[in-house]
């Protein structure tokens, strides 16, 4: 976890501030919300993280923000995201090529595929900077070495001109990196960034995430079901089930008193060194897919504490203690995990 | 890439070789004996005998191999058994209006698959896909003689806009131009369809590669996406069908140019072999394996360039 001066809420008006956000999915004739009025804000030199298991909406979220949802079947249906106060939303797909890449950037989970086999990483590199600036390619050639040299590749002039397919699973994933860097971005948001990488690999790459928030002030959106990764990362975290936030907290508070059964179940699903006890405790059940979430509560299937009221009505995400916000009509019984 | 070039043409030399020996068996199995041929249908026991052995034909089958190989080598194809021309002279004339034929047909035929494939796949479920394939479903499946007999029939009998057989000059000529549109056209129409479909395909499994969400997240323009970062992956399987695609154009040609009477390679095989004629016959089959597997070479180069990770294997 960061260290206890980093996770004050700074009153600044945030870089990215995501309010009532949702995403439809269309299939067939029927339409069902993959993310469901989702708000969050982001600060500069912070980072949030955003917890959920597969197919929670973490992805079709951070794709939403790009506004690169595929679209059909999927479609941003209404909310706002305003980046530095003004409202991506209603941006055509022209004022968006101003914003990818330049203001907000991104990097994804599989850096084995996530660059185009066929182009140099020095190519790719200045492919964006050139989208973003009037260099000419010997200057946004040098830049390319630079930010190479700047996600810690050894030998950048030489790398430059290699092809992805000649690099590891980490070197790639550093070059994604050092895209996403190379125009400083307000906002970066890293979908699930180490997932597809070694453990030791992992770490490399943390670290080099970390040192690159502190140098440059850029606000980071994690997206994780790791929740190691998010503790050690994050300032503030959301946790995300069937498309809506179910809690909200900063770091400390989330991992101390977790309050939705669905997070502290996800706590007692992460095996410890220390622990006493003798077996896992998985969350029974999947997460329901779009079309088929249930009434009230999206969580009830699988929560143990679930009653009628979970069964009909849907519970308000409410502030419980200052800062600490969650989603459920059992945080009295929830508290004692 | 001069290694990998080199490494590919040194594979060629073995398939040549299969080539010629392959050709010749074939050539052998023919119930006609070229001694006889060339003796005139009047000749009598002895002289053809004497022919025999002046031709060598009374030796051992793996010798008159070995000495054809020799030949073939030293560019020696032999004289036609009909009219004693020698065969390299009959078929370096028939050779370039065969390459004319072939090199007008994927001048058009490439490009005009390529963008409709690409244009099907932008367009995916909409009226303009589903006729686009299913245009490519009529030109894969529809026979050529029945397509050129069509073309022959609308455009040179019905309409009489355009020459129907024979090569009217040199292409740069305007009459020459105008006697290749209906073969080319012909030869086109069975290429385009598998080309078609398979740029449509793999078009579409390229936008939803990984690599193509980061260049649009890079924020690059729709059209750099689809042609820089889309196009030219896509076009890594294409090559490798337009390569062998371009066996069945040959095979075409043997059939269009019979249809529109075009004097290529094709039309010199088909007259060979209904002659009789067996050292022209061969040496058509060897030119047009040598058109292919030079074709192929120069696929297979163009994969290399357009895939990096090609050369490194």
């Amino acid at each position: 976890m960061n260290d206890d001066t980093n996770t004050a809420v700074p009153n600044a008006r945030p870089v990215l501030d995501v309010r009532d956000f949702s995403v439809d999915l269309t299939a067939g004739k029927t339409i069902s919300p993959i993310v469901d009025k989702v708000s969050f804000e982001v600060h500069e030199g912070r980072t949030l993280g955003i917890v959920g298991e597969s197919g929670c909406g973490k992805s079709m979220l951070s794709l939403g923000i790009m506004k690169l949802v595929p679209s059909p079947p999927a479609r941003i249906a209404g909310g706002q995201v305003l980046l530095d106060g003004t409202d991506l939303v209603p941006y055509s797909n022209g004022q968006m090529q101003e914003i990818r890449g330049n203001r907000i950037s991104m990097i994804f989970q599989e850096p084995m595929t996530s660059l185009n086999p066929v182009y140099t990483v020095g190519y790719q590199i200045i492919e964006a900077l050139r989208a973003h600036s009037s260099m000419t390619s010997a200057q946004a050639r040098s830049r390319a070495i630079d930010l190479l040299r700047q996600v810690g590749i050894s030998n950048p002039e030489k790398r430059v001109d290699e092809y992805p397919h000649r690099l590891s699973g980490g070197m790639r994933q550093r070059i994604v990196i050092a895209i996403a860097l190379a125009c400083n971005p307000r906002v970066l948001i890293a979908d699930e960034p180490t997932t597809a990488l070694d453990v030791t690999i992992q770490a490399q790459i943390l670290d080099l995430m970390r040192s690159l928030k502190s140098e440059s002030g850029t606000a980071i959106i994690l997206i994780s079901h790791d929740l190691g990764v998010i503790a050690e990362m994050a300032d503030d975290v959301v946790v995300m089930y069937a498309g809506r936030i179910i809690e909200q907290a900063p770091v400390h508070s989330l991992f101390a008193a977790p309050s939705h059964p669905y997070t502290q179940g996800l706590l007692a699903s992460i095996p410890t060194v220390d622990g006493d006890q003798e077996r896992l405790q998985p969350i029974p059940g999947t997460v329901p897919p779009p079309h088929d979430r249930p009434d009230g509560c999206a969580f009830n299937p699988r929560c143990r504490f679930s009653d009628a009221k979970c069964r009909t009505e849907r519970p308000p995400l409410e502030e419980k203690i200052s800062g600490h916000k969650v989603a459920c009509w059992h945080t009295d019984l929830g508290a004692q995990p | 890439m001069l290694r990998y070039a080199v490494q590919r043409l040194l594979l060629a030399v073995p398939v040549t070789l299969g080539v010629l020996l392959i050709g010749f068996i074939l050539l052998n199995l023919v119930p006609s004996d070229p001694a006889t041929v060339r003796a005139g249908p009047s000749a009598s026991a002895e002289v053809i005998a004497q022919i025999r052995t002046e031709m060598g034909l009374d030796r051992p089958l793996w010798e008159q191999f070995l000495r054809y190989v020799g030949n073939v080598l030293s560019g020696d194809l032999g004289t036609s058994l009909v009219n004693n021309m020698p065969v390299t002279e009959e078929l370096s004339r028939a050779f370039g209006a065969t390459l004319e034929l072939v090199v007008l047909c994927l001048l058009w035929a490439l490009p005009s698959a390529i963008l409709l494939g690409m244009f099907a796949a932008s367009r995916r479920g909409t009226l303009w896909d589903r006729l686009i394939m299913g245009g490519s479903v009529a030109g894969v499946s529809l026979p050529v003689f029945l397509i050129g007999m069509t073309l022959l029939w609308v455009f040179g009998y019905k309409l009489q806009v355009l020459p129907f057989t024979g090569r009217g000059g040199p292409l740069w000529t305007v009459d020459g131009l105008r006697h290749a549109i209906l073969p080319s056209v012909c030869l086109g129409l069975i290429f385009i369809g598998p080309v078609a479909r398979m740029t449509r395909t793999s078009m579409l499994e390229t936008l939803k590669a990984d690599h193509v969400r980061t260049a649009r997240a890079k924020g690059l323009s729709e059209r750099v996406v689809i042609f820089r970062h889309g196009l030219r992956n896509a076009l890594i399987p294409v090559t490798t069908l337009v390569g062998l695609q371009i066996g069945y154009l040959l095979g075409g040609a043997i059939v269009t140019e019979t249809i529109f009477s075009w004097p290529g390679v094709g039309r010199l095989a088909v007259g060979a072999i209904v002659a009789n004629d067996i050292p022209v016959a061969q040496g058509a089959i060897i030119a047009l394996s040598l058109g292919f597997i030079a074709m192929n070479l120069i696929v297979d180069l163009l994969y290399a360039a357009l895939d990096p990770r090609v050369q490194a294997k």
